[in-house]
């Protein structure tokens, strides 16, 4: 191993910036380590609510959020701790909603599926399968009707495709050349099933050809591919030549809540994806290419985990509402 | 020191769940992460892991107990953290977080999760089926699912009923014969349906959509209480067993059930139920078909009645009230009526 200190090799990351490189990884880790913690919150009986938990989806959420701007928006769906993560809230915002404090990033009344801040650019989550994708076209049209160069980030999972909300969003924004990006998180599962048992094509990214935009198959397991991937998809979207369909090929390691227990994973499956991990495999590349050392890598993990308790510690102690709270920010 | 774990809110609904097993025993050093127990809730088995690293020093409920959310399963003993202190003790394997308690009435988060679990709390020891101090009794799974099943059954299946009574002489004698061993009564209504139904086919159908299916087992089932749970014990092939046989094999199931967990305990699948209340001093009594059933038969008790001889002059005779209970969709009443009358003949003539 090359010490530290040394100059950057190229090769597969030639182009790139160190402190972006570090950036994503760093990003990678928050979001394991920020679910991990919410996992035993959870097991613990401390924070209320049901989660659903993104471990090993990763390099998805953090390589298509490095590829917006901050005024970029991105819709989210029921596991979306790990898009909010990249996209910029912070983990005091998200800790304390997940307690409903009246400091959480929905002031406590939307808990974990609804994660979001607006002004971070991160519409609430949208619990209802496939919900998110519509709002995302309409969000997009607004864009173009107002002349922006705003983009939008439309996350989904593979559950979503087999909705007709998925298609009709996909028809209207070919049909008017929105200016937002498809991502369907492809984790092999909607809750239970497997896409096998529910797809005849399982390239999900063929569905774009049938609305004549162009659709993409990605390794959601490597964040560099997601972030290229997505970096293109966000320059076409912003020249007019939207929309674009990314495929993320990923695997969640949770099962679908916290009240699931797996079980339907096969033994063999899990361990192909958990030799793919995206936080293992970008460590790796790192290390090879010198751009940091392991002691480093370590160094930054620690003080993500750091950061995390003592977060943890202020969001069980954030202000819970009150009774005044009940009416306001609520409609109908 | 000393740190209690407690049962996580796998339940979709706020239910019991069931301890199905442990995964460590007492004495076992568990870390952080590590995998505690199995539960069944009511929608899945699930294993649960632990939320500390340390010694296990106690389990509280024994497998096929009922656990509550908030209940204290287990006691552990760890090296780390003061004390109501939620601080992290860094350990060489990364940083492990100790499991802060709340002190006994301290302030909880959340509204109804706080409350289910207070009300955990001061239940204590997992006794489901007593009941609490409150007075609310939850329901076992296997009430639950009958209660479910069996209100679909009386809303979606329209119930007709039919009444006769039968001569109990023959079994009555039947039975005496067979002493020291007790004949169980259903034993004999068991093999008269069985000899019966081929006859009248369509009663052993279940209705889909707008088709009879033949149901896929020719089991007879009798109802059992046990517990207050619903049970239904199968006699597959009884038209070709003797009373005795079929009796032994009630026995020996209902036995077999007795032995198990309560939540282990499942209803077998048949064709046609038969139900009795007779030992309960029932003479005659109403039930609701067991879905996806056709008909159900139920029994009252068997009592002496006065019957004309002829003309003038009269018996007392050993007689049993029979209810036929009958999906309209699948037959009628003439039809249903035919297979009753047969039944009583069977029964009458053993």
């Amino acid at each position: 191993m090359t010490a530290p200190g040394s100059a950057p090799q190229p090769g597969r990351l030639a182009g790139y910036d160190r402190g972006f490189l570090l950036g994503l990884y760093e990003r990678m880790v928050l979001i394991r380590q920020f679910e991990e913690r919410v996992k035993f919150l959870f097991l613990e009986g401390t924070m209320p609510g049901t989660i659903h938990q993104c471990q090993g989806q990763e390099a998805t959420a953090t390589g298509v959020c490095a590829a917006l701007n901050a005024d970029d928006f991105i819709t989210s769906t029921f596991r979306g701790h790990g898009h909010a993560l990249a996209k910029g809230l912070s983990v005091q915002e998200m800790l304390d909603e997940l307690f409903g404090a009246r400091t959480g990033c929905c002031k406590g009344k939307g808990g974990s599926m609804h994660m979001g801040n607006l002004a971070k650019g991160m519409v609430p989550g949208i619990a209802i399968v496939a919900g998110g994708i519509p709002i995302a076209a309409g969000m997009a049209l607004a864009f173009k009707m107002r002349a922006s160069t705003q983009v939008v980030a439309c996350f989904f999972g593979d559950g979503a495709v087999a909705e007709g909300a998925f298609h009709e969003a996909l028809n209207m924004a070919a049909l008017w050349r929105l200016p937002v990006v498809f991502v369907c998180e492809n984790n092999l599962y909607g809750a239970s099933t497997h896409v096998d048992k529910v797809m005849v094509n399982p390239r999900i990214s063929d569905r774009a050809a049938s609305y004549g935009f162009r659709g993409e198959t990605v390794d959601g397991n490597d964040v560099l591919a997601v972030y290229e991937a997505a970096r293109a998809a966000v320059a076409e979207c912003r020249d007019g030549r939207g929309p674009v369909l990314l495929e993320l090929l990923t695997y969640r390691r949770t099962g679908h809540s916290r009240r699931d227990g797996c079980h339907y994973q096969s033994a063999e499956e899990r361990q192909y994806w958990f030799d793919r991990d995206p936080i293992d495999r970008f460590r790796k590349l790192l290390l090879e290419h010198a751009v940091a050392s392991a002691a480093e890598l370590d160094a930054l993990g620690t003080r993500v985990d750091d950061h995390l308790a003592a977060a943890v510690v202020a969001a069980r102690n954030a202000p819970q509402p009150t009774a005044a709270d009940l009416l306001t920010d609520v409609y109908a | 020191m000393e740190v209690e774990v407690r049962m996580p809110d796998l339940a979709t609904t706020g239910s019991a769940m069931t301890l199905v097993r442990w995964l460590a025993h007492p004495g076992d050093l568990v870390r952080r992460g590590q995998k505690l127990l199995e539960v069944e809730t009511d929608k899945a088995a699930t294993e649960v892991e632990c939320v500390v690293t340390g010694v296990l020093r106690e389990v509280r409920p024994q497998p096929g107990d009922s656990v509550c959310v908030g209940d204290v399963v287990a006691i552990f003993e760890t090296a780390e953290s003061p004390a109501g202190s939620p601080a992290t003790a860094a350990t060489a394997g990364g940083a492990v977080q100790a499991v802060p308690l709340p002190a006994p009435g301290a302030k909880r988060t959340g509204g109804l999760f706080a409350r289910n679990r207070e009300a955990a709390a001061q239940r204590g020891a997992p006794a489901a089926l007593e009941a609490p101090p409150g007075g609310r009794i939850p329901l076992s799974l296997a009430r639950r699912t009958a209660g479910r099943r069996l209100q679909h059954s009386k809303q979606t299946a329209p119930h007709f009923y039919l009444q006769t009574s039968a001569s109990a002489q023959a079994m009555v004698a039947r039975r005496q014969a067979a002493l020291p061993e007790k004949l169980v009564w259903e034993a004999f209504f068991v093999q008269a349906v069985s000899r019966v139904l081929p006859r009248f086919g369509q009663l052993a159908c279940r209705l889909e959509e707008d088709v009879l299916l033949p149901a896929p087992t020719d089991a007879i089932g009798v109802a059992v209480d046990l517990d207050g749970d619903l049970l239904i014990v199968p006699v597959a092939a009884a038209a070709q067993k003797t009373v005795e046989e079929i009796s032994g094999e009630i026995r020996g199931a209902v036995a077999t059930l007795r032995r198990q967990a309560a939540g282990d305990r499942r209803s077998q699948p048949g064709c046609f139920t038969i139900t009795n209340l007779g030992g309960a001093n029932v003479e005659a009594f109403a039930a609701i078909i067991n879905p996806p059933e056709a008909a159900i038969l139920a029994v009252g008790k068997i009592r002496p009645v006065v019957v004309p001889r002829d003309e003038s002059s009269f018996a007392v005779e050993p007689r049993v009230n029979l209810t036929l209970s009958v999906d309209h969709r699948v037959v009628s009443g003439r039809y249903a009526a035919d297979f009753l009358g047969a039944v009583v003949t069977e029964i009458e003539r053993l």
